[in-house]
């Protein structure tokens, strides 16, 4: 579970403070997927880095199963992937995926079965041995995933990760949250994209003046409706 | 976690190249201490010396400076902190598996430059000199306070600045005792202000045996040891400032 308490935040240009978080409150149960749309600059990166211990708040709480979410237990917990990943490019997509299973303590016998089965589930197999550096932005995403995978999280935090995808790789991000949801992952995403939010979301708010404004969202609720009901918050 | 950190670090470096250029410094100091000396007249031990000693100060000046000043800025500036610190890992874990990671680089580059400074004894005929590979071992722990250096300027300022406050501090450091001298001939304020720099900034030329490898005969360990606990002293003391600034610092 995520629990978002009374999250604020400002930052100063030239000494005037500019709220970005006024009072955020959210609440995300076990197996959710909740999709937060926003337009640009509305803060939806900076609750993001809030949340996973980037950025400081100027007060509030974020907890992930009832752990302060930047601690190394909630670390250990959860998969997170950036806006535009990056990755250290000398290396190829199995010394990164092998890389980041030790700082989870995954043991060496353990990721030699579960890289190629990530790489696979992502399909990169075929590049497991390329070095990032070749990479397009689409296999970025794809090996970003891979990363966030990798520790069996309880709590999937995904920054726009359909971002940059050709419609193969949306299909399978899709399919991969919805999987993940059926096996009781938290998942909470950002993204531009409303045909996906509707797609995939249990939840959905959009952050507007600071705050986190639920839309209600229902099984028959259509990308239309759903693009009507958030101009209406938008438009006040 | 600092053992990942440091053997990732460790790796990155080697493929960026870096291990080319301290490779090339190597074979040019090795090629004109062999030819220089050849054309000295019975001085070529000395020169080797002289030579390979400063070719390596100059190696770890450049990895300290370079790469020790600029690494956790450049991961900042590509979000790979993003990609690193939202992993089950402290900040302090992170920032000392970093320095780990270039010390590693500096201690080997002290090991090719001591088996290439012995093999070319060996060619020209001369004994190796225990001394000189103290004074390679001593410039070897100057590179590592140097990075620590580097690392906690790095993350306390721009980097520009961290480059210039490091070769200050690099200058300063091996000319301190000039600090007492001219406070001496000085006013009260200005004089206490330079015996405070001199008490407070590390005197580096405490590493530094290079005028003195060739008459080192009477070198004891206890000055030996005296200069390992100053290294200590000055690298943990670095090294906490430097955990300290970097686990205040924010990164987005």
């Amino acid at each position: 579970m995520i629990k978002v308490t009374d999250l604020h935040k400002s930052f100063y240009h030239q000494t005037e403070p500019q709220k970005v978080l006024d009072g955020v409150n959210l609440q995300i149960d076990k197996g959710d997927v909740f999709g937060l749309v926003g337009q640009n600059g509305a803060g939806k990166s900076t609750l993001i880095n809030i949340m996973l211990g980037l950025l400081s708040a100027d007060s509030g709480s974020v907890l992930f199963q009832s752990k302060n979410s930047t601690s190394l237990k909630a670390k250990q917990i959860y998969g997170a992937m950036s806006e535009q990943p990056k990755f250290y490019e000398q290396f190829s997509a199995t010394e990164t995926l092998a890389f980041v299973g030790k700082l989870y303590k995954i043991n060496t016998n353990a990721l030699k079965e579960k890289i190629p089965q990530l790489l696979e589930l992502v399909d990169l197999s075929s590049s497991a041995n390329n070095k990032v550096k070749s990479f397009s932005k689409g296999m970025h995403q794809r090996l970003a995933l891979a990363c966030a995978l990798i520790n069996e999280p309880k709590i999937l935090i995904l920054d726009e990760p359909f971002d940059g995808l050709d419609p193969i790789g949306r299909r399978l991000f899709k399919q991969i949250i919805l999987e993940q949801k059926s096996r009781g992952v938290t998942i909470f995403f950002s993204s531009h994209i409303l045909s996906d939010v509707q797609e995939i979301c249990t939840k959905v708010g959009v952050i507007i003046n600071g705050k986190i404004e639920p839309i209600p969202l229902s099984k028959k609720t259509t990308k239309d409706e759903l693009e009507n009901k958030l101009l209406k918050i938008l438009n006040g | 976690m600092v053992k990942i950190i440091a053997l990732n670090t460790f790796k990155q470096l080697i493929r960026d190249k870096i291990a080319y250029s301290i490779f090339l410094l190597l074979i040019f100091a090795l090629t004109v201490s062999y030819f220089a000396g050849t054309i000295s007249l019975n001085q070529q031990i000395r020169l080797i010396n002289s030579v390979m000693l400063s070719a390596f100060m100059l190696s770890v000046v450049i990895i300290s400076l370079f790469i020790g000043a600029n690494i956790i800025e450049r991961e900042r500036r590509e979000r790979l902190l993003f990609f690193v610190l939202t992993k089950p890992i402290s900040k302090t874990d992170y920032f000392i598996g970093k320095w780990l990671g270039v010390s590693i680089v500096i201690f080997l580059t002290f090991v090719l430059y001591v088996v290439s400074y012995a093999i070319l004894i060996k060619i020209s005929g001369g004994s190796i000199n225990i001394f000189s590979f103290t004074a390679l071992a001593y410039v070897f722990f100057e590179g590592i306070l140097l990075t620590a250096i580097a690392l906690t300027l790095s993350v306390w300022t721009k980097p520009i600045l961290a480059i210039i406050v490091f070769i200050m501090l690099y200058l300063i450091g091996h000319s301190s005792s000039l600090l007492l001298t001219i406070g001496e001939q000085l006013n009260n304020f200005a004089s206490y202000l330079l015996k405070a720099l001199y008490y407070l900034l590390p005197n580096l030329e405490k590493f530094n045996l290079r005028n003195d490898v060739n008459y080192l005969s009477g070198y004891s360990n206890n000055e030996a040891l005296s200069v390992i606990a100053y290294f200590v002293f000055y690298l943990i003391l670095t090294l906490l400032i430097g955990v300290r600034v970097f686990n205040k610092r924010v990164f987005v």
